[in-house]
């Protein structure tokens, strides 16, 4: 089918908003959310996407699955240049993949059945055509997820359920066309800390099974090591360092990891005694972002090459790709 | 806007649970029972009395030649303490002849009918109606007997044609007459004035009082062999039937029964119209966005300052009028309302909802979403607006009607009001005219309003705690 | 207990709401005492009940409750008993404040940032404009703002900044105890983690006493040094932090423990089963045992008080109660 079980590549990849100052200007601005993202992922691998709220995780979550219209650069899946697809193609790439959410309170219509909601996209792809097996598939995908007894939970409508139970809802309408790709947009940052493991690892355990290729967006450093195989590091728009999750947690390069990893809040007793040394200020606005390294003007270590130049990404160890100028080899 | 929360807050949980709800406010109840009522009335209306029956009887004025005119609704009795006259119709064909054969091989021929006469007031107007096949015209000689034993001739009449008809309440000169009968009688001219119907009924006395008992009229012809000679003496009363009758005699009731389905079918079928196609286009505008939507936020604007009970009385006068026309005119008229603008801006909002984006990322068409995921989700706060909308409409076909701008054809309660207004109903002291249809356009209008209102708070929380 | 040393004891606080479906027994035997410049951190799952208990502290109530009663003890005194008058006159922003959950995004859009931190102090000292105004904007420099945002807008300022400004307006009558409902729940590890420096900074400062509710025990570490759990709106253990984060003794909060993530150790983060339970009918014995583990017979028919297991620790659960 394709080679060497390869899933998805992205290539340069860039997704810029257009803002139109004014109502008659003709001057165009952009914001350049994700601006030139290089990653492959194979089969039935997981990648974290981390990064700070605006960093373009969720506008990048959302190029790859087409929900936006790449400005740039290319996204090739299962060796097939989907870019640019238009109807029936696209059609079929949406039931390729499937879409995790952030909010579980707002991904379902109010006025739908847990069971109609999970009807939809069969309805929409006619991919079984029977009323009997319509259902068959909805109460398989409930099972799936754990909601069981499944008749306690089909019939009920979305407000009467909790936001984990809600959440695993989700997954199961993203699960239920047998996708080859999810992408799950910070899927348990507005669950309770106690539920969300039990969410990641239900994900996790579902990809193993069914050998998904998934894209795991988080600001949460701390959920990235036991969910994902690889980490790719995103601020204002740039992908700032990629490499094994494991390699990552025990070995950050970039200054900005570094940071969020300080930043991640564990539970210790002593945490009290002590300031935590993170960099001050906020990321930069991306219609007008730095011309060279974009974390430069938050950047400890930053010195003169840092504010004239953009740094291009080195490979620091093998398969360690780091956007910064401390590892330019000389 | 808490209903448009997605997930927390609460559904309605089908018809049966907005149905339960609607039934926990009282005032709704109110609504629903006038809304059955009406309902009640306009099925029972359009059995008893079909449409073209209704419009033919409204149009012809012969049909209700023995109806009183101007007559007030009987029950207004219950106001004045005492017994208004009902109207008493007799016909020869009841009684027998007795006839005395003439040499000339004519036929001398007279009738006594007698009648009971026991109401406070004196009746509005008596007419005799003739009903008779002859070769030469025959004379009648019609005498008036009282309660008291006098007998007065009437009239001596010839019949001009055979269905000839007597006013005897227009006859100046049995006016004059009878005036002289009680200026005799009394000794001294009356206080009032001697009209025909006071003439007959009257006590002679100063001043005019019932005569209560048993009158007759006999009846004296002069026929040939095969002559038939009938005639009918209809004494109007001053009141009838449940509802009154106006300036052509025609039974308000009529107007009354027919006016609920018109009224009711009108305001809902606009409303329904208005209302669907006004949210179909604000739903479009707010999806597609861009040109489309620009297109039609102007084209509201522009509706927006047109005026438009003007335009509608100018169409009305370049077209023939009926209520279908009328019933278009108002939807196109009223579609492009600013109504759109709020459903659009709804629209944008739950366009934004992650919902949506969900089932974008799972492939639903525009179509998919606009007609399962929006349209159900904004109908909510849009159907109590449209039953609120209902008795404007109702009002807006009553206000047409009452600036003769209706349909000509139909019974309605618009109609009534305008012929009163004409008439001068007030000037007059008919109230019953005006007040009548005016009760029902009131009760539509309440019944519609109390659902409506009941409706929007259960849609709209916020609106609960007032 | 200790409350001739506390500046705050609560005794038997109990808050029920009254709605559509039922009372919600959000809050019942609530007990703690605070010393000066402690830090009480609230922990619990979402709907147990923490945001009730910090504004049952403040008094600012919906209308619909069902009971309000107990001690809150302020420096000797039950404020309970005030009228809201004097309440609000003498304590409510005074003695004690409130940065409320979610308060970044209830900043009014249509006045100045500076205007709305000085507001407590024009509505309960009564100052100037001009007198509130200039300290706002000293107190917004000391929140590690640039004193220009006090002429902005809400809109013009980023999540990290707006929650400086609600922290500066909790701050600006110069309280004795400032309750934090959730302060960084919305933003970023790295806005968080410059958030919490500075509130460890002004504690220091003006030797303030925190009440601290987060869900996140990660979280709470960084300034608390006394814990309470609540579960379904009962408190189930209470100790000092330092106990409470190397010796957990109730099953639900050694499972909320076992739910962080870390970094630093290898431990797989498990998971507690199940749901809360609803608050309008709540689980007979211990409201946990539907979910606990370790539960028998006992736990579902008799319901737990808080046994002492050590040295100011407390623990709502029978494995520690009489007789085992
Ligand atoms: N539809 C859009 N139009 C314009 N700007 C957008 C749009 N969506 C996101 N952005 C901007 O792009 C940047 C990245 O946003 P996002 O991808 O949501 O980041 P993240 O998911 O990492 O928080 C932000 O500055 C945001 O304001
Ligand atoms: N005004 C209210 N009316 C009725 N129930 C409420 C109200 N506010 C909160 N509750 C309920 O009380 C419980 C505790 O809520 P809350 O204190 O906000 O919890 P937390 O802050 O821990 O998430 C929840 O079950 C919640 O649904
Ligand atoms: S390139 Fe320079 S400024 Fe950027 S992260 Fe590296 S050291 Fe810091
Ligand atoms: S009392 Fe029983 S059910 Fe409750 S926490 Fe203790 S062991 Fe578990
Ligand atoms: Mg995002
Ligand atoms: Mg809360």
């Amino acid at each position: 089918m394709n080679s060497e079980g390869r899933l998805l590549e992205l290539e340069d990849l860039r997704k810029w908003f257009e803002i139109r100052r004014g109502f008659l200007s003709s001057k165009v601005n952009y914001v350049k959310a994700v601006d030139g993202v290089t990653f492959r992922l194979d089969e039935g691998m997981a990648m974290s996407l981390v990064g700070e709220s605006g960093s373009g995780k969720t506008t990048l979550g959302k190029t790859i699955i087409r929900l936006y219209e790449p400005n740039g650069g290319r996204i090739i899946f299962q060796d097939r240049d989907v870019t640019h697809l238009k109807a029936n193609d696209l059609k079929w790439y949406r039931r390729m993949t499937g879409l995790v959410q952030q909010d579980p309170f707002g991904a379902f219509a109010s006025h739908f059945t847990i069971f109609r909601s999970l009807e939809e996209p069969l309805l929409i792809h006619n991919t079984v055509k029977s009323k009997e097996e319509r259902a068959e598939k909805v109460f398989k995908a409930l099972e799936e997820v754990r909601l069981t007894p499944v008749e306690d939970f089909a019939y009920k409508y979305p407000h009467m359920l909790s936001g984990g139970q809600l959440q695993r809802v989700a997954i199961a309408r993203a699960i239920i066309l047998e996708p080859r790709l999810l992408v799950a947009d910070e899927p348990v940052s507005m669950l309770d800390a106690s539920v969300r493991i039990e969410i990641l690892t239900l994900l996790r355990r579902l990809q193993e099974r069914l050998r998904l290729g998934v894209i795991y967006i988080t600001h949460d450093l701390a959920t990235t090591r036991f969910f994902s195989e690889w980490a790719l590091i995103m601020y204002a728009g740039h992908v700032m360092e990629k490499a094994f999750t494991q390699e990552i947690l025990r070995n950050p390069l970039h200054p900005y990891t570094r940071a969020l990893l300080t930043a991640t809040p564990e539970p210790n007793p002593e945490n009290r005694n002590r300031f935590k040394q993170v960099p001050p200020g906020e990321p930069p606005a991306l219609i007008d972002p730095p011309k060279s390294c974009r974390f430069s003007p938050r950047c400890p270590h930053a010195f003169d090459k840092c504010f004239k130049e953009e740094p291009p990404e080195f490979e620091a160890a093998s398969g360690h790709w780091v956007k910064c100028w401390l590892y330019e080899r000389s | 806007m808490g209903w448009l929360k997605t997930g927390s807050s609460k559904p309605s949980a089908g018809l049966k649970g907005v149905l339960r709800e609607v039934l926990s406010y009282k005032s709704a109840i109110a609504g629903i029972v006038i809304l059955l009522f009406l309902i009640g009335l306009s099925v029972y209306t359009m059995v008893t009395i079909p449409l073209p029956e209704a419009i033919q009887a409204w149009r012809s004025s012969e049909a209700w030649s023995r109806n009183p005119r101007n007559a007030q609704p009987e029950w207004i009795e219950l106001f004045y303490g005492r017994r208004l006259p009902r109207t008493i119709k007799v016909s020869l064909g009841e009684t027998k002849a007795s006839e005395v054969l003439r040499e000339d091989g004519t036929l001398s021929v007279s009738w006594v009918i007698h009648f009971n006469y026991d109401y406070d007031d004196f009746p509005s107007e008596i007419i005799v109606f003739f009903n008779s096949s002859y070769v030469e015209k025959p004379v009648v000689e019609i005498y008036w007997i009282r309660p008291d034993g006098d007998e007065i001739l009437l009239k001596k009449h010839s019949l001009r044609r055979p269905d000839d008809r007597l006013y005897l309440s227009n006859d100046l000169g049995l006016e004059l007459k009878l005036e002289r009968l009680f200026e005799s009688k009394i000794g001294k001219k009356p206080n009032f004035t001697v009209t025909v119907e006071k003439g007959l009924f009257s006590e002679y006395s100063q001043d005019p009082r019932v005569l209560k008992g048993v009158y007759g009229m006999r009846l004296e012809a002069t026929l040939s062999k095969n002559d038939v000679l009938n005639a009918e003496l209809v004494v109007y009363g001053t009141v009838h039937g449940l509802a009154g009758t106006d300036h052509l005699r025609r039974p308000l009731i009529i107007g009354l029964l027919w006016g609920a389905p018109i009224a009711m079918s009108f305001g809902l079928t606009t409303a329904l119209l208005t209302t669907s196609l006004g949210l179909i286009i604000g739903t479009i505008s707010g999806w597609y966005g861009g040109k489309i939507d620009s297109v039609i936020q102007r084209i509201v604007e522009i509706n927006a300052v047109l005026p438009f009970l003007p335009i509608l009385i100018l169409l009305t006068t370049f077209y023939r009028i009926d209520l279908f026309i009328i019933l278009l005119s108002v939807v196109v008229l009223s579609i492009f309302s600013l109504g759109i603008k709020g459903t659009r801006i709804l629209v944008m909002q739950i366009k934004s909802y992650p919902y949506i984006e969900a089932a974008q990322a799972y492939g639903a068409s525009n179509m998919r979403l606009i007609l399962f995921y929006v349209i159900p989700k904004i109908l909510p706060p849009v159907v109590p607006g449209m039953i609120s909308s209902v008795p404007g409409f109702v009002f807006l076909e009553a206000g047409l009607s009452y600036l003769g701008l209706g349909d000509p054809f139909l019974p309605t309660w618009g109609k009534i009001i305008s012929d009163a207004q004409t008439n001068g109903a007030f000037y007059k002291g008919m109230y019953y005219w005006v007040l009548e249809p005016a009760f029902m356009l009131i009760l539509t209008a309440i019944a519609f309003a109390l659902i409506g209102m009941a409706l929007e708070r259960i849609v709209n929380p916020k609106l609960k705690e007032l | 207990m200790s409350s001739s040393k506390s500046v705050l004891s609560v005794r038997d606080l109990k808050l029920y709401y009254r709605t559509r479906k039922g009372v919600v027994k959000a809050l019942e035997e609530i007990n703690f005492d605070l010393e000066k410049e402690d830090t009480l951190a609230v922990v619990g799952e979402s709907g147990c009940g923490k945001s009730t208990l910090a504004r049952a502290l403040v008094r600012v109530l919906p209308r619909n409750i069902h009971t309000y009663e107990g001690k809150v003890i302020l420096e000797g005194r039950n404020v309970m008993e005030l009228n809201e008058e004097d309440f609000r006159r003498e304590i409510r922003w005074r003695k004690i404040s409130i940065v409320f959950q979610g308060a970044m995004n209830s900043f009014n859009p249509v006045y100045k940032i500076g205007y709305q931190v000085a507001e407590p102090l024009i509505i309960h000292d009564h100052l100037e404009k001009k007198e509130a105004l200039k300290r706002a904007r000293q107190l917004i420099e000391l929140m590690g703002m640039p004193g220009v945002f006090a002429d902005r807008y809400p809109f013009e300022l980023s999540g990290g900044m707006k929650q400086r400004a609600a922290i500066a307006m909790a701050l600006i009558t110069n309280p004795e105890i400032v309750i934090l409902d959730e302060p960084t729940s919305a933003l970023d590890v790295l806005t968080q983690a410059n958030i919490i420096n500075l509130l460890k900074k002004i504690k220091n400062e003006f030797k303030l006493t925190y009440i601290f509710i987060t869900h996140d025990l990660g979280l709470a570490s960084e300034l608390a040094n006394r814990v309470a759990v609540i579960y379904a709106g009962k408190m189930v253990e209470l100790s000092s932090a330092d106990i409470f984060y190397t010796q957990p003794k109730h099953p639900y909060s050694k499972g909320l423990l076992a739910s962080a993530p870390t970094l630093s150790t290898d431990r797989r983060p498990e998971f507690i089963t199940g749901v809360p339970p609803s608050l309008i009918d709540p689980p007979s014995g211990c409201r946990f045992h539907p979910r606990c583990r370790f539960a028998w017979e006992k736990c579902s028919s008799e319901e737990p008080a808080m046994f002492q297991v050590g040295e100011d620790h407390l623990v709502r659960c029978w494995l520690y109660g009489d007789g085992k």
